[in-house]
């Protein structure tokens, strides 16, 4: 009946392994080694997903400055060598405390290149590079925390659906209800007696997952009904394959790609509360009770004191967004490589 | 006939399964729960498919046709127990695939393939072609690279594609060519059966042919066995051998292909078929209109489902299901209590009565009876 059918046209046939030829007639298809070789050299999902990357521009250089600010926290003793951001520098201890502070300058170099604060002579470069070490791990650690904990619940959530869906987006609601800085001011005013940086760091993550696990489950619940699962399926591949090769990967660069703008979220909003003197408390010095702690100054003329520490931070959020950016763009497939 | 009548007592109705049989399916039900209120209690069945029995035999193409929502798809996704089926039976090659264990199932999987609709979302954006085509090679056990690229490099040329496109990734190609690269990793396994779920439906129509003959031209090729979803009526005549109508999840008519498109013997086939547009201008046909939408699969109307919609509708077809048998001895099934009408309604010598069907009844009955004894008197 079939081979019937396929006497109905001259345009196919030819029989097992023959293809319709472009001089007429058929002919046999031929494998050669060329056809194999390039394909076989094929760059890894990494070596594309950098190859983009390197492409975007702005990316680079946001990376490479969140490089420059990392090594500076993790170095801070070596730039800043004897004088903490509590230390009167040496040359510092004959000048009256108190309303004297001095404005940047190259004298000292490199002590009063960010200025001086005006209550205790402090060098505000030490209390940079010292601060960025709260800073980023606040930020850093809380994103992370934060995308790992809404990660969890959303797959849990869209993958085994029913009852434990339910349960958990209801409390995603809940989560998702309450405002964030008015919560986070009265958990902080409940904790004030600490104000240490672990505590920032879990209420912020505890705190903000909700929108990523809406994310993650949506994500889920679509991938487990698309068709390329089910092709998957019917050629026999095995469930942990199907989850790590098809449903995570499509999953994992919106998620990485929202982790990087949460970094530069908490940088800011680490900032606020310590601003608001609900973060941080002196004398562990963050950019953010920085600023807190120069409000009286800006009001005499002493820019510097929240200039610098404001820098800073602008500097960090732009360079985490231009990453974010990047990697959206590294991770989508439409984005060509050469 | 024993058989008929056997099949009568099922009330599934299975046509005699012949044994050069490759699929065999028997009262194939198909049901999704409904969950509601608090506790995520089943409150009822959407019943997608309930109770189909036909078979396929070795190198033929089965046609099945029917409207959006007839079930067709979740047939064919239950035949290769993608979605695993509520209860009923699939042969395959005399064993039945319903009773094998997970692992079982995955060696054979290689021999049960299936074509997706959608060329766009029935392939992972995020792999390159040789992946896609290799993945099955690899979960049928192909651990050398370089013999899986040069299968993936063979069956590109077969579909018409060039091999160093396996590098690439699924957008930078046409819907032509990715249906075309859905039926490679389909054939790269090597099936003996294929379920075809609407596989030209999303491509244009200069597409759909090239499609159609390539999927032709390896049926005699591979000595594949197709089962043909579709809704495009002329497509499916045109490929297939048998066809089978579904409605509301019902098998209602099983026949030839020629046979169905001439004689056929349900109300709805009639109707499907007078609705698709002829490419010949001048000829006039009468339009079997339905009214109304398809009941719900929720909620099912008793008796022949499509009583609720058939023009010759009488009284017992609410009351009692129609049993899918042959109508003519050789081969042509219907599952209607008036099939010996539907020619008459097709040739346009029956009033079209809807709606108030049972009301009307006496006076239905009897231009029904005019209309077939002129039809008798004629021949």
């Amino acid at each position: 009946m079939a081979s019937q059918n396929l006497s109905g046209g001259d345009i196919f046939g030819g029989g097992e392994g023959m293809i319709p030829s472009a001089v007429g007639g058929y002919e046999p298809i031929v494998i050669t080694d060329a056809d194999v070789e390039s394909n076989l050299k094929s760059l890894s999902q990494f070596e594309i997903y950098w190859r983009r990357f390197r492409r975007h521009r702005l990316a680079l250089i946001g990376a490479g400055t969140l490089l420059l600010l990392v090594l500076m926290a993790i170095f801070a003793p070596l730039i800043t060598p004897g004088v903490g951001p509590t230390t009167v520098p040496a040359f510092e201890l004959g000048v009256p405390l108190g309303g004297a502070a001095h404005p940047p300058t190259l004298d000292n170099f490199p002590w009063r290149i960010f200025g001086t604060t005006n209550m205790l002579n402090y060098s505000i470069l030490a209390q940079i590079t010292y601060g960025a070490r709260v800073s980023l791990l606040v930020s850093f650690l809380s994103a992370v925390f934060t995308t790992i904990i809404g990660t969890v619940i959303g797959s849990v959530s869209g993958y085994f659906g029913g009852w434990v869906d339910n349960l958990m987006m209801r409390i995603t609601d809940v989560f998702l209800s309450i405002p964030l800085l008015p919560l986070l001011i009265t958990i902080a005013a409940i904790y004030a007696g600490s104000g240490s940086v672990e505590s920032i760091i879990v209420i912020l993550s505890i705190f903000s997952w909700a929108g990523i696990s809406r994310l993650v489950r949506s994500l889920i619940l679509s991938l487990r009904e698309v068709e390329f699962v089910e092709a998957a399926k019917a050629v026999g591949v095995r469930d942990w394959r199907i989850i790590f090769r098809h449903i995570l990967p499509n999953v994992l660069s919106p998620v990485i790609v929202t982790l990087t703008l949460f970094i530069a979220t908490f940088v800011s909003l680490e900032a606020t509360l310590d601003f608001l003197g609900l973060g941080i408390k002196y004398p562990t010095i963050s950019w953010g009770n920085m600023l807190t702690n120069a409000q009286n100054d800006l009001l005499v003329g002493d820019w510097w004191w929240a200039f610098f520490p404001g820098l800073f931070l602008v500097i960090t959020v732009l360079a985490v967004n231009f990453i974010g950016d990047g990697l959206r763009d590294a991770l989508d497939v439409r984005t060509r490589i050469d | 006939m024993a058989i008929t009548e056997v099949s009568q007592n099922q009330q599934g109705a299975a046509p005699p399964a012949g044994s050069d049989a490759l699929i065999d399916v028997r009262n194939l039900v198909k049901y999704y729960p409904v969950t509601g209120g608090i506790f995520k209690t089943k409150v009822a069945d959407v019943k997608a498919v309930d109770d189909i029995s036909f078979s396929i035999k070795r190198g033929e193409t089965f046609g099945l046709v029917g409207e959006s929502g007839c079930g067709k798809s979740t047939a064919g996704r239950a035949i290769l127990r993608l979605h695993e089926p509520t209860s009923g039976s699939v042969y395959y090659d005399g064993t039945d695939i319903t009773k094998l264990s997970p692992g079982e199932m995955k060696k054979l999987r290689s021999k049960l393939q299936i074509i997706f609709q959608d060329p766009y979302s029935s392939l992972n954006p995020r792999m390159p072609v040789s992946d896609i085509i290799g993945e099955g090679l690899i979960a049928q056990g192909f651990r050398n690279r370089r013999e899986r690229e040069e299968i993936i490099a063979f069956y590109l040329k077969k579909v018409g594609l060039r091999p160093e496109y396996a590098r690439r990734f699924p957008h930078e190609f046409s819907g032509g060519q990715r249906q075309r690269i859905g039926i490679a990793r389909a054939l790269a396994l090597k099936p003996a059966f294929v379920v075809a779920d609407e596989p030209v439906s999303a491509l244009d129509v200069s597409i759909q042919s090239q499609v159609l003959n390539l999927l032709r031209e390896l049926q005699g090729e591979f000595n594949l066995t197709y089962l043909f979803i579709a809704h495009n009526l002329p497509v499916v005549e045109y490929i297939s051998d048998r066809v089978g109508v579904m409605y509301l999840g019902k098998m209602v008519e099983i026949a030839e292909s020629k046979t169905l498109y001439h004689m056929p013997l349900h109300p709805y086939s009639a109707a499907l078929l007078s609705a698709a547009p002829s490419p010949d201008p001048t000829v006039r046909r009468q339009r079997i209109i339905l009214v109304g939408d398809v009941p719900s699969p929720l909620n099912p109307p008793s008796g022949c489902r499509f009583h609720t919609r058939c023009p010759i509708a009488q009284q017992i077809c609410s009351e009692q299901e129609p049993p899918l048998v042959d109508k003519t001895g050789d081969g042509h099934y219907a599952a209607c209590h008036f099939s010996d009408r539907v020619d008459a309604l097709i040739k346009g010598q029956t009033t079209i009565v809807r709606g108030a069907v049972i009301a009307q009844q006496g006076a239905t009955e009897q231009r029904l009876v005019q209309a077939s004894d002129t039809e008798s008197a004629a021949l």
